[in-house]
């Protein structure tokens, strides 16, 4: 569960103080999918950073199952990453001198997993992605956008993540691959349980998830259920 | 994360760019090739000279006249001004214990003529029967000297190989007849074969008895040194305090007016020097090592910033800041360990090269393997950490955003 109290964001730079976020009050329940939207500039990739432990809250306090991490080493911080939190970016970050497989291990070499489980745990990941495995040992370079992005998923999969953080994850695809990795959130976030923040800025992107957060000039103005959530068709995902 | 993950994704990295690395590993190839084959060289000096004094025979003192002044060594001294060694010296150092035997010495320069016309400018050395005891000369052919010849002032001579060579060429010399100085000497023996000590050759040298050079050649009653040789190591300071009493009072003098040298202080000496040499040597191959340090660091800040993205993902997902610090600090490390092995082959090469093309002796101890080892991971490890430390340090956030 994560439980943001009065949470402020200041950057400073030199004299100039900017205020990234204001008063962030937050709670969002383990298996719930969120989506956090806001015009850019709104202060949601900080809050976004925030909750995915990569920055800390300038002020108030930021409770992740329970225990304060607002004041955690940067050790600790990795571990809790490491451990409990998964990544989507837009722009995929794969490393382009390894293979699929190589990628999706990754997370795994900072984690505790036994170096002979990585192979067949990361096959899982690639499996629950829906990324096609006869592509395993393929460079980056060689895939689609999106097998990419499913590539990226395997990857914040291979720790069993308690929560996965996507950053505009479909802004670099289009339209159709796009609802493709959507549907694969919303399948993980039911078969699986696990939370998914979705960041974005289309309102169609946003109505995939529960809820939606609306941010502005650092401070959160709506919390509101989706009424018409866009939901998968529970068949065959081929791609 | 485990030291094989370590090693694998540091390996991994440098794999990625063959030639970059390929060309970092060779500044150090270059500098610890260097430093190898200066220090196998210096130490290659130190045995050979080490060695050749020690043919002269161990253990020795050796008495000029006249005093050396400290720091202005003993080639520059002009010791064949002095004159003060006499028989009566060498009488009352054959009074002291522990000498093995004595070697009185007076040599000079003549035109030496040959039964076979051949003639030149040979140094004559007039010694006693010691002299064969002390600087450990063996005959090859013939005869040494007896007593009675050196008391009778008998007119014959021992040639050094070389200049037995020089004179008879393939002729046996044994019997034949030289001419040092209008007079004429029987040849009764020739040197065994010794080779250049550093200073002196007596393959070079003509050696009579020094009865004959003091009253008929040199026309004196001096010596131009006495040598010793102590039984023992032990006892060459010993003897060296009683020599330097007796003959100062011998020579009714306050102080010592001539000089005792041991084969330590020469061997010392000469040792010092060649260790200042090899480490002025050794400091300039170190500049290049130096300059495939700075390569390293170049090379290694050059790939974080290449890696800025990647560095900022790993960190996301879940690296430690220790986790990448070692990951760069690695792949330094492990440029300079294999240029370092690389490097000590080539020097290995280098220094047997030199020895075999230019006949000098070169030495390679297990101890300057291990230093130029050590040397090279501490140069992996110094200019690899500024870079490690910078990419460790990365905000995952920025790093993510770098373009």
């Amino acid at each position: 569960m994560i439980e943001l109290q009065d949470v402020f964001k200041v950057y400073k730079n030199g004299e100039i103080e900017t205020i990234a976020l204001k008063n962030i009050n937050l709670r969002i329940n383990k298996g719930e999918f969120i989506s956090i939207m806001g015009p850019s500039g709104s202060g949601k990739s900080t809050l976004m950073h925030i909750i995915g432990l990569l920055d800390r809250p300038t002020g108030g306090k930021y409770l992740l199952d329970g225990q304060d991490v607002s004041k955690l080493k940067d050790e600790e911080l990795s571990k809790l990453r490491n451990k409990k939190i998964g990544f989507i970016f837009q722009a995929f970050f794969l490393l382009p001198r390894k293979n699929v497989l190589e990628n999706v291990i990754l997370p795994s070499i900072y984690s505790d997993l036994k170096q002979s489980s990585r192979k067949e745990k990361a096959i899982e990941s690639l499996k629950e992605s829906a990324f096609p495995l006869n592509f395993i040992y393929h460079y980056p370079n060689q895939l689609s956008g999106g097998m990419m992005q499913r590539v990226a998923i395997a990857r914040s999969l291979i720790n069993d993540p308690e929560i996965i953080l996507a950053d505009e994850p479909t802004g670099n695809l289009d339209t159709k691959t796009g609802e493709f990795v959507l549907h694969t959130f919303q399948r993980l976030n039911i078969e699986k349980g696990i939370t998914i923040i979705l960041i974005t800025h289309e309102e169609y992107v946003a109505e995939h998830a529960e809820k939606i957060i609306r941010i502005k000039d650092g401070e959160i103005i709506s919390q509101e259920k989706v009424k018409n959530r866009k939901i998968l068709h529970h068949n065959n995902e081929n791609y | 994360m485990k030291t094989i993950d370590l090693i694998k994704e540091s390996f991994d990295s440098l794999k990625s760019n063959k030639l970059r690395t390929g060309l970092t590993i060779l500044g150090i190839v270059i500098g610890i090739a260097a430093v190898i084959s200066m220090i196998s060289l210096g130490e290659g000096s130190k045995i050979s000279i080490q060695k050749s004094i020690e043919s002269l025979g161990s253990n020795n003192l050796i008495v000029f006249p006249g005093i050396i002044q400290p720091g202005r060594g003993f080639v520059s001294s002009g010791r064949g001004e002095a004159q003060v060694l006499k028989k009566a010296d060498v009488e009352e150092i054959e009074k002291i214990d522990n000498i093995v035997a004595i070697s009185s010495e007076i040599q000079r320069r003549f035109q030496v003529i040959a039964e076979t016309g051949n003639n030149r400018n040979v140094i004559i050395l007039g010694v006693n029967i010691g002299f064969f005891t002390v600087r450990n000369m063996e005959i090859e052919n013939g005869n040494l000297f007896s007593d009675e010849q050196i008391r009778n002032y008998s007119k014959v001579a021992i040639l050094g190989s070389q200049i037995a060579n020089d004179l008879f060429g393939d002729n046996d010399p044994i019997g034949k007849k030289i001419k040092i100085k209008n007079l004429t000497f029987k040849v009764i023996g020739i040197l065994k074969a010794k080779g250049s000590t550093g200073f002196v050759s007596y393959d070079d040298f003509i050696i009579i008895p020094y009865t004959v050079m003091q009253k008929q050649l040199a026309g004196t009653e001096y010596f131009n040194s006495i040598a010793v040789k102590v039984n023992s190591k032990e006892n060459i300071q010993k003897v060296r305090e009683e020599i330097i009493n007796r003959l100062t009072i011998l020579h009714r003098v306050d102080e010592p007016d001539f000089t005792v040298f041991s084969q330590e202080d020469i061997l010392s000496t000469l040792t010092s020097i060649i260790n200042t040499f090899t480490i002025f040597l050794s400091f300039i191959a170190g500049v290049s090592l130096l300059v495939g340090g700075i390569g390293i660091m170049n090379m290694m800040l050059t790939s974080v910033t290449e890696r800025t993205k990647e560095i900022g993902l790993r960190k996301a997902v879940g690296a430690k800041n220790n986790d990448i610090l070692n990951q760069i600090l690695l792949e330094s490390i492990f440029i300079t360990l294999l240029g370092g092995i690389l490097g000590i082959l080539l020097g290995l090469l280098i220094s047997y090269g030199v020895s075999k093309i230019a006949n000098i002796t070169t030495y390679i101890s297990l101890k300057s393997i291990l230093a130029s080892v050590i040397v090279s991971t501490g140069v992996g490890l110094i200019f690899g950490y500024y870079p490690a430390k910078k990419a460790s340090n990365l905000d995952p956030i920025v790093a993510l955003r770098y373009e």
